[in-house]
């Protein structure tokens, strides 16, 4: 069986674990900060995590006592940093699905080290990214009602040609394959965990989770399946998910919402974004838990090309709107681009294009895409560039409608603030408990790309030679 | 009684004793009568009883949720007396919130009055109603309004609480000791066009040597009443014909907004522009302004002038057709006082085109005996805005428009009857200690003469001061007694707004707090003092004074031919009105010219000062309305600004002096000074300024208390005279800023089609000029079937002035919240109707366009598509529904409307949801109130077309196009608004929906809108 | 047969997959047919050296996606057209270019939780009450189980084999 595809090929070398490891030194160093008290530098971003979490609660409290009144909305624009927030982190939460499941179909095996946090991020991204839907609403107590279930007040159904509603059930059912998708892959490495424990509690708790796994060969049959399964499913979902979530300004009538080429201009968006937040994530986690080995600085390498190939897309889409608009004809398309790149956000809009498709430009250095500082910076520059993707074209387009009679402009108030800040304290929280009770790296699959060797012994060749 | 009693219930019965016996012989229980101590002793009789029953459950039904007046009232449309539940009553009565007296049909449900119509059948009003009436339900159930009579410590701050008993002996006291000796007793009054109460007041103050009534309005048209006076002879205020003027020629008067009559106004302009008829026929509307009005805004020419120019730009007219084109005679006077102002001079002085001047002259002698000259913004009496007002009259009885168009004969006007030089005369007479008593009603002086502290100087020489006003205000700290009035809907009374017309104005419900009536107040001093005061002494309360009133005095003109006077008392009260005077053709008067020698010699402007203007504003008036936030929150049509004043200042200047919105200036009139915030307003002269009256109130309650700056302290004053307009000035920025709460935030189209609009030459060539463009659009899917009505709208552009009455209506009947300045700021106002307003062209003088936006209801609505949960749904009448309870607030629908047409509860708006007593009782219950995180918008008042379904239903018939309106449609003076039914083919909505003017806004989007406009027609 | 009926069998421990791999082989060869392997991670071509047949499981997700699909569609058109039929916006009530996205949401969701089912179901999960074999099977060693209901087992000839097949342990594994 030849693995190597002639798409691996172009890439340079793949980014390698370190060759000297050995099984149980993988077991050893993945498991390590499940079996030690945290240091210092945990309990550090733990305690800034639960901060911003509080400055969360707190603001969601305001939110859902006071109303949506709180918030700097109007009734011009109707949403703003609410869904800007969930459609960030929609797409933040698309690196993790496309990490594990389309790079595992196109066998890149340097997925490996960096799969399984990137499929957390995802889980915590949309769990994260649900509370604005909910939250947005201005009965937030009611959201249930968006759900089609049978019930006692008559023919009651929900509205099926609503984008919202195509979200529920995109977001939901995302939700669901990636954290079923997530916890198939942690089945075994948990099962590791357990026969680590030293004690009754950790036997019992992974135990549990384990669902008493073993590791016989004929289960191990069907479970390659069902991952190569799940790994299929999700590619076409991760691919439909941001898609749909795009819908919900491609369908409508406002100009600079109503446009064809959201749905790919969005998933390669949501990539793009993803890869960063993967890699600001990684780039702290290997140092703080000492993962050099595992995530090395070529895997880094690797997702630098991703975001600026990705970036370039989304070049692309912005040029490609603007000509659009132009072609169309329509004086109100025509109006609303110009309006973004020249009216009164402006601001927003250059920060944006700057963010997303200058400042990645660097990665065409190979000095740059090897730099971790610069790296880290360029992430993190992403990650602010796409936030204001959204802003940009949820705010820039209903700020300037039809009727110009309407028009306004949004200024957030400290609970739209808060918010944002607060789902960046969510996220971090359960990133971070995350790194402490379940194993980063898949244990498992790093163990199955490594040669074939003894405990610490000598290499006798890869398991592809004897097959 | 059986004797073969076995069984006993009580010892008595067993013991049988007498009362025992006795009580078994009656057939029901003893029940004590009600507040009848005399009688408690005695047993009910069984008939007794059952009455007691039947009107027991009657009284608490109808006293658990409904307060009825005492006397016998009587229903307009239902049968009388009986009031069924869920169902409305409606009353015939009189809008008492300005001077003009229009005619109103008061909706009532179990005893509340909730909402306010217009009466079509009145003769003046012809069933519109500005939104100062609309809102007057806010006024009514007020929480500020006094609670029963106070008597005050002059000066000592608030008030106690003092019964009516002791409050009638220590003024029946009082008044002894006045009409005995010394003894000049002031009435110090608005206009009322009452006849009943005019009669009351004048036998009270007659009653005294020396009394008086004063009248007195802060708006007052003294002016014109004066130059009429001198022109033809009487002292009258005439009524204007715009119904049938094919030319309007006006300085600087807001005729569609706040002068005189403007429902009936706008009535008449409306009639001539609504470009109905078979030939395309509308008049022309030239608006000389040194304020961007409402009526300016409607014009077909505007020429901003500064403040003071208008005299020399009339003249200057005057001068061009009677001296250059020696058309109409003119004497020496004449000659002399036109001379100076040619049309060159003027021009280079006001900088208005010689041109234009030659073109309006010659316009006014082409529909001459068909035109109407009209003048002066509610300017009190100078001598220029005399001036300004003789050389109206000299114009139109130049040009024959006098008697035919103006009529001062036939049925002139008594909506005004208010003097500055009366006021300002008795407050020379208070000052000179000459005044015993002073009562007060309607007016607030100590506000309006806020500057120098006039009024409460001259009230300390005055040893007893009386008020009627309904709170605490501003006079009431200068007072000794304040005896509150009860609000117009709680009391009897009536009105001739013009000569002729008289109408009835009716308690609808039961006075809410321990206020008594004015008159009644009056009637009851009379009669407990010794001093004689004529027919007030022989009635027994106010209502048999106006019974009677009406029995002598009005009865007998009216030339009806009832059986009774009974019966003819119950057609008025069920009509509402009633016309003496069927001869309206007014006859032309000789003109006089003496008027103009009592003028000081002519002299143009040509400073380059900046000059100040006072207006009325449409919300507030002349400040009566500051506690009504409703009035406070609707945008001033020319402005969009809610919740403040402002000084109003052209673009230019700003721009000169460096100034922003909402910066604050210093206006410094030379007497007075003042700070208050800028507007850069479009099409006001670059050297003017504005600023609107009725704010700044400090007393009016928890609403209007610090809204604004009180306006009325520019005005200059002098013994006389106010003067309010070309008050030199002199601005002085301050370095601070603050917020003004605008709706509208863009001002212009940018070139967009929303509004249509074509020259009125164009349209004679071609009906459906500015109306050419038509989409071609194509569709996936058949349109669904509307088998029964199918509800639409129509909307002519070209009569709607942006008055905004439909805005209060629609607010009235909804239900639908105020939020306040901070909201309001934040672009969370929650008007179902707004009226947009865009600006086109020059901005110096821009061209105005307004343009009432409700729900389209769109047959393909992209709202209803993107609701997750179904809330919003079409009905099979093609209504887009919106379904309160089942929102969860996603505001997706209004992210895609591409109307802005919906509004959504940001908050818990306190005004509709919880509202403070007894404002809850002003909700009407026909319509949910909506609660916070919901979505709401425009119903087309589906409530009330379920009223008239079932209406016709119950009849067997089908619905008559007509019958059924819209608050909007049936409140708006201008008729602009048309609703019906698009499947019955002899609607006048199917009708217009075909008209070559017709479009459907934004149609290119195929959103299928119920909505058309009809294009905006420009006689330029 | 077994002389313990104690005995569940007997499990051989190896260093390193390629020993075992070629173990397995061996044992096939044997005529076993019931013997396992435990293995921290799946050693690919152990599975064709044991003789497992191919999974099934990619049927279950294909009719279950088939199921969803059409369960998803038809919930949207009954719900929109026969159960509750409302004019939204003018659409007609199936329109079904909008029910595209649910009914493919919910084509990967029974799909995909269907596999995950099915998963559990073939391999007997969750068997919680098992006890390990070994605790470095899920570490680094790899353990081939000969239980004693294979074809012609017997104890001392199966640990021999494994002793043979270079196994670094062999020991029975008791019930």
């Amino acid at each position: 069986m030849k693995h190597n595809t002639n798409a691996a090929e172009y890439l340079e070398p793949e980014p390698h674990p370190a060759d000297s490891l050995t099984y149980d030194q993988v077991t050893r160093d993945v498991c390590a900060p499940l079996e030690r008290v945290p240091g210092r530098g945990w309990w550090m971003a733990f305690s800034g995590a639960l901060g911003l979490l509080t400055i969360g609660l707190i603001s969601i409290y305001k939110l859902v006592t006071t109303g949506i009144g709180v918030w700097g909305l109007n009734n011009t624009i109707g949403w703003a940093y609410d869904i800007t927030n969930f459609v960030f982190w929609i797409g933040i939460g698309h690196a993790g699905t496309l990490i594990s499941a389309i790079l595992f179909l196109f066998r890149q095996k340097w997925r490996t080290a960096i799969n399984r946090s990137a499929e957390a991020m995802t889980i915590f991204a949309v769990m994260t990214a649900g509370l604005f839907p909910l939250l947005h609403t201005g009965r937030p107590w009611l959201a249930f009602w968006l759900f089609p279930y049978p019930n006692t007040r008559g023919s009651l159904w929900v509205n099926f040609r609503s984008p919202l509603l195509w979200d529920v059930f995109a977001v939901s059912t995302y939700f669901t394959i990636s954290a079923v998708f997530w916890y198939i892959g942690l089945i075994p490495d948990i099962a590791t965990v357990r026969d680590r424990a030293r004690n009754k509690i950790r036997r019992v708790i992974y135990g549990a989770l384990s669902m008493g796994w073993t590791g016989s060969m004929r289960n191990w049959m069907h479970y390659e399946m069902v991952y190569l399964i799940l790994a299929g499913l999700s590619t076409p979902l991760v691919l439909s998910v941001h898609s749909i979530v795009s819908f919900d300004f491609a369908v409508s009538v406002i100009p600079g919402w109503h446009t064809t080429i959201f749905p790919p201009y969005f998933v390669a968006g949501a990539i793009f974004s993803g890869f960063a937040m993967v890699m600001t994530l990684l780039i702290i986690v290997r140092k703080v838990v000492h993962l050099e080995e595992y995530i090395t600085v070529r895997h880094l390498e690797n997702m630098c090309k991703i975001i600026m190939a990705t970036g370039l897309m989304v070049g692309y889409a912005y040029a490609s709107e603007f000509f659009i608009a132009w072609y169309s004809g329509s004086p109100y398309e025509q109006f609303t681009f110009v309006n973004r790149a020249f009216g009164p956000y402006a601001w927003a809009y250059w920060t944006m294009v700057s963010c997303n498709v200058f400042i990645p430009q660097v990665f065409w250095f190979k000095k740059m895409r090897t730099n971790l500082t610069i790296m880290f910076i360029i992430s993190i520059f992403v990650n602010i560039g796409m936030w204001f993707e959204r802003f940009v074209i949820i705010v820039t387009s209903l700020h300037r409608g039809f009727l110009p009679s309407e028009w306004s402009y949004f200024t957030p108030t400290i609970w739209d603030i808060g918010l944002l800040i607060g789902s960046f304290g969510i996220f971090f929280t359960l990133f971070l408990l995350f790194t402490r009770v379940l194993p980063m790296i898949a244990m498992a699959e790093i163990k199955s790309i490594l040669p074939f060797k003894r405990k610490g012994g000598v290499e006798y060749g890869t398991h592809e030679d004897v097959v | 009684m059986s004797t073969k009693l076995t069984y006993w219930k009580t010892l008595e019965q067993k013991d049988r004793t007498e009362e025992a016996i006795a009580a078994e012989n009656r057939e029901f229980f003893v029940l004590p009568k009600e507040n009848d101590e005399a009688d408690q002793s005695q047993p009910v009789e069984r008939r007794d009883f059952l009455k007691l029953l039947g009107m027991g459950a009657a009284m608490t039904a109808i006293a658990a949720c409904a307060r009825r007046p005492v006397e016998k009232i009587i229903p307009y449309l239902n049968k009388p007396e009986e009031i069924t539940f869920g169902v409305p009553n409606w009353y015939a009565s009189t809008c008492n919130e300005c001077p003009a007296a229009c005619g109103t049909l008061v909706k009532t449900r179990e005893g509340r009055p909730i909402k306010m119509e217009g009466n079509p059948n009145h003769p003046v009003s012809k069933g519109g109603l500005c939104a100062r009436g609309q809102a007057s339900m806010v006024n009514l159930y007020d929480p500020d309004r006094l609670r029963g009579p106070v008597t005050m410590k002059r000066k000592a701050g608030a008030g106690e609480s003092i019964e009516w008993g002791a409050v009638d002996s220590i003024i029946g006291t009082a008044l002894d000791q006045i009409s005995d000796g010394r003894g000049n007793v002031r009435v110090l009054m608005s206009t009322t066009t009452s006849p009943a109460t005019k009669a009351a007041v004048q036998q009270f103050a007659s009653a005294f040597r020396g009394g008086e009534v004063v009248w007195f309005d802060p708006i007052s048209y003294e002016n014109v009443i004066a130059a009429q006076e001198l022109s033809y002879g009487t002292a009258v205020l005439p009524r204007y014909r715009f119904n049938k003027a094919d030319y309007i020629l006006s300085f600087g008067s807001d005729f569609l907004g706040t002068q005189i009559s403007p429902v009936e106004f706008t009535k008449g302009f409306a009639a001539k522009r609504a470009l109905d008829g078979k030939k395309p026929s509308m008049s022309r509307f030239t608006a000389i302004e040194s304020v961007p009005s409402t009526t300016g805004d409607n014009a077909d020419r505007r020429i901003p002038v500064k403040p003071g120019d208008e005299l020399a730009v009339a003249a200057a007219i005057a001068h061009t057709l009677i001296i250059q084109q020696g058309h109409g005679a003119a004497d020496a006077a004449v000659r002399s006082f036109l001379s100076s102002y040619d049309a060159k001079t003027v021009a280079a002085s006001t900088g208005v085109d010689a041109k234009v001047i030659a073109t309006v002259a010659s316009e006014l002698w082409a529909n001459r005996g068909r035109g109407i000259v009209i003048g002066g913004q509610a300017a009190p009496g100078n001598t220029q805005a005399l001036a300004l007002e003789l050389v109206v009259n000299l114009l139109n009885s130049a040009l024959g428009n006098d008697g035919a168009m103006i009529d001062g004969t036939a049925r002139p006007s008594n909506q005004a009857l208010g003097s500055y030089a009366a006021a300002l005369n008795l407050i020379t007479e208070m000052m000179n200690g000459s005044v015993d008593l002073l009562l007060i009603r309607g007016v607030n002086p100590a506000y309006v003469f806020a500057a120098n502290d006039l009024f409460a100087k001259a009230s300390a020489k005055v040893p007893l001061i009386i008020s009627f006003n309904d709170r605490l205000d501003e006079t009431s700290e200068f007072v000794d007694y304040v005896c509150p009035d009860h609000h117009a809907l709680e009391s009897w009374g009536d009105a001739e707004p013009q000569r002729g017309v008289f109408s009835i104005q009716q308690p609808t419900i039961s006075p809410l707090f321990n206020t008594r009536a004015f008159q009644e107040s009056l009637l009851m001093w009379a009669q407990k003092s010794k001093c004689s005061a004529g027919a007030l002494e022989t009635y027994n309360n106010w209502y048999d004074f106006l019974r009677g009133y009406w029995q002598k005095t009005i009865y007998p003109t009216t030339g009806v031919n009832a059986p009774s006077f009974n019966a003819f008392w119950d057609s008025v009260l069920r009509d509402g009105v009633i016309v003496a005077n069927h001869n309206d053709n007014g006859s032309s008067r000789s003109f006089r010219s003496s008027g103009f020698s009592t003028l000081p010699a002519a002299s143009l402007n040509n400073s380059t000062d900046m000059y100040l203007t006072l207006y009325t504003p449409m919300g507030l008036y002349d400040g009566r309305h500051a506690n009504n936030a409703w009035l406070q929150e609707l945008p001033d049509p020319v402005t969009k600004i809610t919740w403040d004043n402002y000084v109003s200042i052209a673009p230019a200047t700003a721009k000169t002096l460096g100034l922003n919105k909402g910066d604050i200036i210093k206006v410094d009139t030379g007497s007075t000074q003042l700070e208050a915030p800028i507007h850069i307003l479009p099409g006001m002269h670059p050297q003017g300024l504005a600023i609107a009256v009725g704010y700044g109130r400090t007393k009016s309650g928890k609403v209007g208390n610090g809204v604004g700056v009180n306006a009325f302290a520019l005005a200059a004053i002098n013994a006389k005279a106010a003067n309010w307009t070309g008050i030199a000035t002199k601005i002085q920025k301050t370095g601070s800023n603050m917020m003004l709460a605008c709706t509208q935030g863009h001002q212009t189209m940018e070139g967009r089609p929303i509004v249509k609009e074509a020259t009125f030459e164009e349209f004679a060539k071609n009906p459906h000029a500015g109306n050419e463009e038509h989409h071609h659009l194509i569709t996936m899917w058949d349109k669904h079937k509307y088998p029964g009505h199918k509800w639409g709208m129509a909307i002519n552009l070209n009569t709607c002035t942006g008055c905004s009455a439909c805005v209060i209506a629609c607010q009235a009947e909804n239900n639908i919240p105020t939020v306040g300045k901070d909201q309001v700021a934040r672009d969370r106002v929650m008007h179902w109707m707004r009226i947009d307003r865009y600006y086109k062209g020059d901005e110096a003088n821009p061209e105005v366009v307004n343009q009432p936006m409700l729900c389209q209801h769109c047959d393909n609505a992209p709202c209803e598509t993107v609701c997750p949960v179904i809330a919003t749904a079409h009905s099979d009448e093609g209504l887009n529904q919106q379904i309160y309870n089942r929102c969860v607030g996603t505001r997706y629908c209004a992210n895609n409307c591409p109307y802005k047409a919906r509004k959504f509860n940001f908050l818990t708006y306190d005004s509709a949801a919880n509202p403070e007593a007894p404002l809850h009782l002003m909700l009407n219950p026909e319509v949910t109130v909506r609660t916070r995180g919901v979505m709401e918008k425009c119903t087309f008042c589906v409530q009330r077309i379920e009223e008239k379904k079932s209406w016709a239903k119950d009849r067997g018939i089908a619905l008559p196009d007509g019958e059924l309106k819209t608050a909007c449609q049936q409140s708006c003076p201008a008729d602009a608004i048309v609703f019906g039914d698009a499947n019955n083919p002899d609607s006048k909505l199917a009708k217009l929906m075909k008209n070559p003017r017709g479009y459907n806004l934004l149609a290119e989007l195929n959103t299928a809108p119920a909505v058309t406009y009809l294009t905006k027609i420009r006689n330029v | 047969m077994s002389s313990n009926l104690n005995t569940k069998g007997v499990i051989g421990i190896f260093d390193d997959p390629e020993t075992v791999i070629s173990a397995a082989q061996k044992a096939r060869k044997n005529g076993w047919r019931k013997f396992d392997v435990y293995t921290p991670f799946p050693v690919h071509g152990l599975s064709e050296a044991i003789g497992i047949p191919r999974s099934k499981i990619p049927w279950v997700t294909f009719l279950a996606g088939l199921a969803g699909g059409s369960f998803g569609f038809m919930l949207q058109a009954w719900t929109s057209a026969v159960d509750w039929p409302i004019n939204i916006g003018g659409k007609p009530f199936v329109s079904w270019p909008a029910f595209i996205p649910v009914t493919f949401e919910l084509t990967i969701l029974i799909a995909g939780l269907s596999t995950a089912a099915a998963l559990f179901v073939t391999c007997g999960l969750p068997k919680l009450n098992e006890k390990p074999m070994a605790l470095s099977l899920t570490d680094d060693e790899f353990g081939l189980f000969v239980p004693a209901t294979e074809v012609g087992f017997n104890r001392d000839a199966v640990t021999q084999f494994l002793k043979e097949a270079n196994a670094n342990e062999v020991r029975d594994v008791q019930e």
